[in-house]
């Protein structure tokens, strides 16, 4: 262990001793702050959430680059982020509001619900290139993506170039979750409501978990035997006091069949749910300035935290073949176009236990959208109509944006019409929206946009919407 | 039925894929270089590079007499009036007279008036937003025409300035250094600049895997998840978690009114919600707030039907609007409203109290050993004895 660690220190110092001839950091930092206003009603119109919030976030990033080309990169990247909530719960009347933070108002009290959330979704020191260009470095809390999804972790990540052609990838530490100082458990798996229930009695939304450290490891293997070829194996473990929270192996492909031509596959296996949960198979065809379209083949199957209920459910897999399209139209418009084709598996398990097997399901839809581009205007309309999956929707969106001053005075506007009907709840409705909005340049360091969006429906009348943004960028 | 549909779509991409194969050209279609790489030029001359080049003794140098010292894509390389002089005997106090090699301005300068002989249209060619060096190249032998090919052109313009396709002849790996920002601009956080006066650098369509269509932005998940590594060098993280852990919503995804739109779109789409948002905590939160939720406080709860009536949704048999067959066919939407303890209620054993009714798949008794294995916990919530389980499940 002690020889272990001693070479991990070595490699770090050798990354140092080789960053000292390297120039100094050059940084930036970007703050922004979202002030939202709106209201939310439920379906039958009570209680009314007054929702007044505020999200200021905070980003630095810095970089050190070498001299030599060949150096190792240091690299820092953090962002904090607070969300703070002033809304309210009240009744339609407005009479009375519900204590939704008391604790000991156990019939008001919303157990989810946090007043101010503070997060830091990522903050890591990376260094790239150490020893001649054969190892990467990352330390501190971090993103991974890849076909088996996002996952955020606290912890250190390897990544071992084996020449030109092949990478190994190792990262190992804890999982980001909720109810730990500076998390958001945003990235977890699905399936289980959790808080800290430190202070809470017993009895308390006994379906709300403590919060509860995961460990994780992972490995990535990514090759490139050729330019037209691009192949990434992975593996993910993650383990709590329950047991295996999840386990899965993936794999992608992709494969260049011509100059424009690519033809893609993707599987993600769970290994405690013995299952395929996605499968894919596409092919994507993009030659410039000409239409470029793709198809996709996928199946999936919802799989929730091993540890959880759900995990055991019997849900059946929904396979989708899906189509994209977009076509310049000379050189300011452009015709877009999607189309799904969705069917429920439904009869696919043999029933064993006398429930009839039920036949499949069928869904599908489309979608088409022109959009305009000049120098100082966009404009888009897009219409889509969708059907099956319990309940049905269909619309059309227009948006518009106008440089009032190019570069610096942004006018935006937009209106939108849609029906929808709920066939579980066999209701109808039509929903009528505009909005108006603006963004402002101030400078090379600040920007300041805002919108208001009127919706009316007859579900909750007539409601406003307001957001306020600001945005700092600065270097330092 | 399922394994014939699925062998026709197998039957359908491979056709397409061998007939987009042959439809392709051999090499690549030459076409205009990215305005955000070499911004739009200004070049109001007549000019031959092909007949200069005929000549004898003529080279690149003799003309772009700084070219194999530059360092920096701001250098001004075009020549100027007097690296003509030599050949051109050019006179400002005669410009209309007839002489070989032309010596008239308007023998280069288009448009020129002879009523302003003092005044030309300037020529424009804005710096191309790259870092290089013409010294590094010229220093290492690479000839001009390998990079720019005007051998058999006119006026040279931005069609002749060097493509990536063929930059990465050399900058390859275990060649010339290969990093992205080798060449590309970077921002102050050491990801490429992307923004430009003349538009956006994206990715070129020879890039496979990578073209950034109009729907992109909704699309971009598989292309993500197949090598994240080559997204970072453009995007940084607060790019992904502005909309994938966002707190402002995102118009592009949401139309307006969403709030109270989303339902059938979260029935019909809810894997692709999960790309943003977690059911059990984002949606769950909201729901229980309003008192949709079943875990919704008592002060909150709404007493209205959400669901079809209990006749439909809870009695056999099962249709397509019992509470089953929506389980089934969407689980995440239920995981929406409810927690474990709801379906714990019903669906626990007679001996934990319960109803008894499984929610198990077919043939689960075959396979729930390595659900068991990885964790007993949500067994026991509906289930007494752990032996018993672990010697029925295999």
């Amino acid at each position: 262990m002690t020889r272990r660690r001693g070479a991990f220190f070595a490699a770090l110092g050798a990354g140092a001793l080789q960053a000292s001839t390297a120039r100094a950091f050059e940084g930036q930092v970007r703050a922004e702050t979202a002030a939202q206003a709106w209201q939310v009603r439920g379906p039958s119109g009570a209680p009314v959430l007054s929702l007044r919030r505020l999200t200021q976030t905070l980003s630095l990033g810095a970089w050190q680059r070498p001299e030599d080309p060949r150096g190792a990169v240091w690299t820092v990247r953090a962002r904090l982020r607070i969300d703070s909530d002033f809304g309210g719960a009240c009744d339609a009347s407005g009479e009375r509001c519900l204590g939704e933070l008391e604790r000991s108002r156990t019939a008001d009290f919303a157990p989810l619900f946090a007043r101010r959330a503070v997060d830091l979704p990522f903050a890591y020191i990376d260094a790239q290139g150490l020893l001649r260009r054969a190892v990467d470095l990352r330390v501190g809390r971090q993103f991974v993506v890849d076909p088996l999804g996002f996952f955020v972790f606290d912890g250190a990540r390897v990544q071992l170039h084996l020449g030109a052609r092949a990478r190994v990838e190792l990262y190992g530490g804890l999982e980001t979750r909720t109810g730990f100082p500076l998390s958001s458990g945003r990235f977890e798996r699905d399936g289980l409501q959790r808080a800290d229930r430190a202070g809470w009695d017993p009895t308390l939304a006994p379906n709300v978990q403590d919060r509860a450290q995961a460990g994780a490891a992972g490995l990535a293997v990514t090759l490139t035997p050729t330019r037209a070829l691009h192949a990434r194996a992975t593996w993910r473990r993650v383990w709590t006091r329950d047991g295996t929270a999840e386990e899965k192996l993936g794999g992608s492909v992709e494969l260049q069949t011509g100059a424009y031509s690519l033809v893609t596959a993707e599987a993600v296996y769970s290994v405690p749910h013995n299952t395929v949960g996605n499968l894919s198979v596409g092919l994507e065809y993009a030659p410039p300035e000409r239409a470029s379209w793709g198809v996709e083949l996928s199946r999936f199957r919802p799989t929730f935290d091993a540890t959880s209920l759900w995990a055991s459910f019997w849900t059946d897999p929904t396979d989708d073949l899906r189509g994209r399209l977009e076509l310049p139209l000379g050189a300011r418009w452009t015709l877009v176009a999607s189309a799904l084709a969705r069917r429920y598996a439904l009869g696919e398990t043999a029933p064993d236990r006398g429930v009839p097997a039920d036949r499949d399901a069928f869904a599908g839809g489309g979608g088409l959208g022109l959009l305009h581009r000049r120098s100082r205007a966009e404009g888009s309309l897009r219409a889509r109509a969708e059907t099956g999956g319990a309940g049905s929707r269909g619309g059309l969106d227009l948006t518009a944006s106008w440089w009032a001053r190019p570069g610096r005075i942004r006018l935006d506007g937009g209106a939108s019409l849609w029906a929808v009907e709920d066939a579980l709840r066999d209701t109808r409705m039509v929903s009528v929206a505009v909005l108006v909005g603006a963004m402002v340049r101030l400078g090379r360091v600040a920007e300041v946009s805002f919108n208001l969006e009127e919706d009316t429906n007859p579900v909750v009348g007539a409601r406003l919407r307001a957001t306020g943004i600001l945005r700092l960028l600065g270097p330092f | 039925m399922a394994r014939r549909l699925a062998l026709l779509l197998l039957g359908a991409v491979l056709g397409a894929v061998f007939s987009v194969r042959a439809q392709v050209p051999a090499g690549v279609a030459p076409r205009p270089p990215s305005r955000a790489i070499y911004p739009t030029q200004t070049i109001p001359l007549r000019f031959d590079h092909s007949r200069h080049l005929r000549l004898g003794g003529m080279t690149c140098q003799r003309c772009h007499t700084n070219a194999h010292t530059s360092d920096n894509v701001g250098d001004r390389l075009t020549p100027t009036e007097g690296t003509c002089l030599p050949c051109h005997a050019i006179d400002r106090g005669e410009p209309l007279r007839q002489r070989a090699p032309t010596a008239r301005c308007d023998g280069c300068h288009e448009g020129w008036d002879p009523s302003r002989p003092l005044r030309v249209e300037r020529v424009q060619v804005p710096a191309a937003n790259l870092r290089f060096s013409h010294r590094a190249h010229a220093s290492r032998g690479v000839p001009c025409e390998r990079c720019h090919a005007v051998r058999g052109v006119g006026l040279a313009t931005r069609l002749e300035l060097p493509r990536m396709e063929s930059c990465l002849g050399c900058h390859r790996p275990g060649g010339a250094p290969d990093a992205c920002a080798t060449c590309h601009l970077q921002r102050a956080d050491g990801t490429l600049e992307t923004r430009f006066a003349e538009g956006w650098l994206n990715p070129p369509a020879w890039m496979p895997g990578l073209h950034h269509d109009a729907d992109f932005w909704v699309d971009h998940r598989a292309s993500a998840a197949r090598d994240a590594s080559r997204c970072a060098v453009c995007h940084r993280e607060d790019e992904c978690t502005d909309c994938h852990d966002g707190r402002v919503r995102d118009r592009r995804t949401h139309p307006n009114d969403y709030v109270t739109l989303h339902v059938p779109d979260a029935r019909l789409q809810g894997d692709r919600c999960g790309s943003c948002h977690r059911v059990a905590s984002f949606c769950q939160q909201c729901h229980q707030r309003l008192g949709v939720s079943e875990g919704a406080s008592t002060s909150a709860r709404i007493f209205g039907r959400v669901h079809p009536p209990a006749r439909e949704w809870v009695d056999p048999p099962v249709t397509a609007r019992h509470h089953g067959a929506e389980a089934r066919r969407s689980l995440t939407t239920c995981v929406s409203c409810h927690a474990e303890g709801d379906c714990v209620r019903c669906h626990a054993t007679l001996e934990r109290a319960g109803g008894g009714f499984s929610p198990h798949p077919p043939g689960f008794a075959a396979r729930c050993g390595a659900l068991l294995r990885a964790s007993a916990r949500p067994c026991l919530a509906c289930h007494e004895d752990a032996e018993a389980l672990a010697r029925r499940c295999r």
